[in-house]
């Protein structure tokens, strides 16, 4: 085996002792020349002013599967808008002559027994969808956001109690008293959100009342009631801003199940009725042609399962964007 | 500051206790006190820095929030300037609340991370109700007041050092020009080169604007380096009260004598000949303590009077309180 050959750099003393001359040292002008920054330098910040959510952004934007969930979910949400204004096609009437036909350039997903074309049905499902689930989250937010903040800056009694109203609420059976709402109520899009709204806001309540009574006795919150700070502006502009990355994951979850819920409960026919077009509703009418024009069935339902996967992969994104410390 | 200017009495406190009541659970009948703070007598001069000293849950820090009314004592007077601040409810503290101030213990939490520092440190002024334009000119003036530049106003906490949060915690502390500014161990969270730059800013702007300050520590060193007069706390009650040299030079009690001995000695030769007195035990909890002397579980000249009735305090020397039944 050949030996490489090392190559020694051998520094004799002469080197070592050689003044150097002055074509090697060149002299720094007058104005270039000071040894240490000057005291208001010291304290300068030279990193571009960053806030809490550009931070976020950065780190929700480097989850490949986040980004993707939330590109469909965009584009869903603009062909919701868009497409059904300008298509030929209407989400109701009866077309006997284009019955039950299969995906092609001009039906997409095919047509269903009436002879609509399935994909603006879909697309006028995804309004209905994306409406319960972004109105429900909203006033869950709003309802959990006030009932749990109060509950846990109070403390003490006034939290036993608030607590135990809502351990109530939690131990009824949901499917009753949402068949109750759907009854009492009619079956429209207002009834629906307002069934599911009716416990749902639980989970984001317990969130703000943990996260609340972890934050009161931070001193910054101390030093804002040393000035006579009330204990709304304390909630207002300390605690909820402070836990609001938790906040918005519960809220972040609570869009595709408010979606899953709708769907569900038209699919079983208490949600939206025929012939207004719910995902659950067309889910619903394909059954019973299951076997003979699958298609019908199964593009309402990919598009559930797109929608919840996105959206559940936009709350995991959400989550560790957040809160770097939760990923696993 | 001289001795003339220092004879003003701006608080007095008199027989303060501030009891805290411990949960046993929902439904257990038994109900203890942890009694924080046990009958603490002192008065602070206009334009003097008083320290209070003591291990760790001995009741500093809560004698310190009770007068700045973050707490309702339980019992006792705060004379603010001739007014009993302590049985006023929060609504009637409220005018007197720009005139003390605090800075806290841990520059991390005590600036709320969502805020910039304009923001944090006009806050006390926006609470108190001062129009915006004067808000924004003061908090210009502070923040160079404290060594930071202007470009930093629109800056968020995370962005800056320890060293200079807590100068951000200053100036907030300063924003609606106290009289009375509690500091509670203002430097134990930052490192020993930066604790220099905070003490000498602190003394610098007392020397200014005649702030007094009651200094909480657990550091003797430099509580000596600033304090004028020096209280020692222990479980909850004041034993020993001096001027500085007093109570170094003659220091009485023995719960004094051991903290004294363990203060650092720079040369090694006096610390080689300088006795260490190590106290055996650990400080008993405050909650429902027995009568009598707090420290005699610790104290090695304990008697028989120790454990029957608590000391009183009285003055030993002219301007040096002792609350010892052997010593003195």
């Amino acid at each position: 085996m050949a030996r490489k050959k090392k190559e020694h750099v051998v520094l004799r003393q002469e080197d070592m002792l050689r003044i150097p001359d002055a074509e090697t040292y060149r002299e720094l002008p007058e104005e270039q020349f000071r040894i240490c920054p000057e005291d208001d330098e010291a304290e300068a910040i030279v990193r571009p002013s960053t806030t809490y959510w550009h931070d976020v952004w950065q780190r929700f934007r480097r989850d490949p599967m986040a980004l993707c969930g939330l590109v469909f979910i965009v584009l869903m949400t603009l062909a919701a808008i868009l497409i059904p204004r300008f298509s030929p096609y209407s989400y109701d009437g009866f077309f006997f002559k284009s019955r039950n036909l299969g995906p092609s350039w001009e039906h997409l997903c095919g047509t269903d027994q009436m002879g609509r074309d399935i994909f603006i049905r879909i697309l006028y499902g995804a309004r209905i969808s994306l409406t319960v689930g972004v109105v429900a989250a909203a006033i869950n937010f709003v309802i959990g956001v006030i009932y749990g903040g109060i509950s846990g800056y109070a403390g003490g009694r006034t939290d036993m109690i608030m607590m135990r109203i809502v351990d109530i609420l939690t131990s009824l059976p949901s499917l009753l008293y949402i068949v109750l709402i759907m009854l009492v109520l009619g079956s429209n899009v207002g009834s629906v959100i307002l069934a599911l709204c009716f416990t749902s806001w639980i989970g984001t309540a317990r969130v703000v009342r943990s996260e609340v009574m972890r934050l009161k006795h931070s001193e910054y919150v101390l030093a804002a009631r040393l000035s006579g700070a009330t204990p709304w502006y304390l909630l207002v502009h300390h605690l909820v801003p402070n836990a609001m990355g938790p906040i918005i994951v519960s809220t972040a979850f609570l869009i595709p199940s408010a979606i899953f819920s709708e769907a569900f409960l038209s699919f079983l026919g208490i949600g939206i009725q025929a012939p207004q077009a719910s995902w659950g509703t067309l889910a619903n009418e394909a059954i019973p042609v299951m076997m003979t024009y699958p298609h019908q069935l199964f593009f309402p339902v990919a598009f559930i399962c797109l929608t919840m996967f996105s959206f559940n992969f936009i709350g995991d994104g959400l989550r560790d964007a957040l809160d770097p410390r939760m990923k696993h | 500051m001289t001795e003339q200017k220092r004879s003003r009495v701006l608080m007095e406190v008199r027989d303060l206790q501030m009891h805290f009541p411990v949960n046993h659970g929902l439904l257990s009948r038994k109900h203890s006190v942890l009694k924080a703070v046990d009958g603490v007598s002192f008065s602070l001069l206009a334009g003097e820095t008083f320290g209070l000293v003591g291990e760790s849950g001995c009741g500093k820090t809560t004698v310190g929030r009770t007068l700045v009314r973050l707490y309702k004592p339980t019992a006792g007077e705060i004379l603010f300037d001739g007014t009993d601040i302590a049985p006023l409810a929060e609504r009637e503290v409220l005018p007197y609340r720009r005139r003390m101030q605090m800075i806290f213990q841990d520059p991390y939490a005590s600036l709320n991370p969502r805020m910039t520092v304009s923001s944090i440190i006009g806050e006390p002024m926006r609470l108190q109700g001062f129009p915006e334009a004067e808000i924004r000119e003061r908090v210009r003036e502070l923040i160079s007041q404290v060594g930071l530049k202007s470009d930093h106003l629109s800056r968020y906490p995370h962005e800056f050092s320890g060293g200079q949060r807590q100068r951000i915690g200053i100036a907030r502390a300063l924003a609606t020009r106290p009289e009375f500014i509690v500091c509670d161990e203002p430097i134990s969270a930052l490192d020993v080169s930066i604790q220099a730059q905070v003490i000498n800013m602190l003394e610098e702007l007392q020397e200014k604007l005649g702030i007094t300050y009651l200094f909480i520590s657990h550091d003797l060193s430099m509580v000596s380096h600033i304090s004028h007069r020096v209280g020692v706390m222990y479980l909850g009650h004041l034993v020993e009260m001096a001027d500085m040299r007093e109570l170094y030079t003659h220091n009485l009690h023995p719960y004094t004598q051991a903290l004294m001995s363990a203060v650092p000695i720079a040369d090694p030769d006096v610390a080689a000949a300088s006795q260490r007195i190590v106290l055996q035990g650990d400080v008993p909890a405050p909650i429902d303590p027995p009568p009598g002397c707090p420290f005699r579980s610790r104290c090695r000249y304990c008697t028989g009077a120790c454990a029957e009735t608590m000391p009183e305090m009285r003055e030993v020397s002219p301007g040096h309180f002792l609350a010892c039944h052997v010593k003195g």
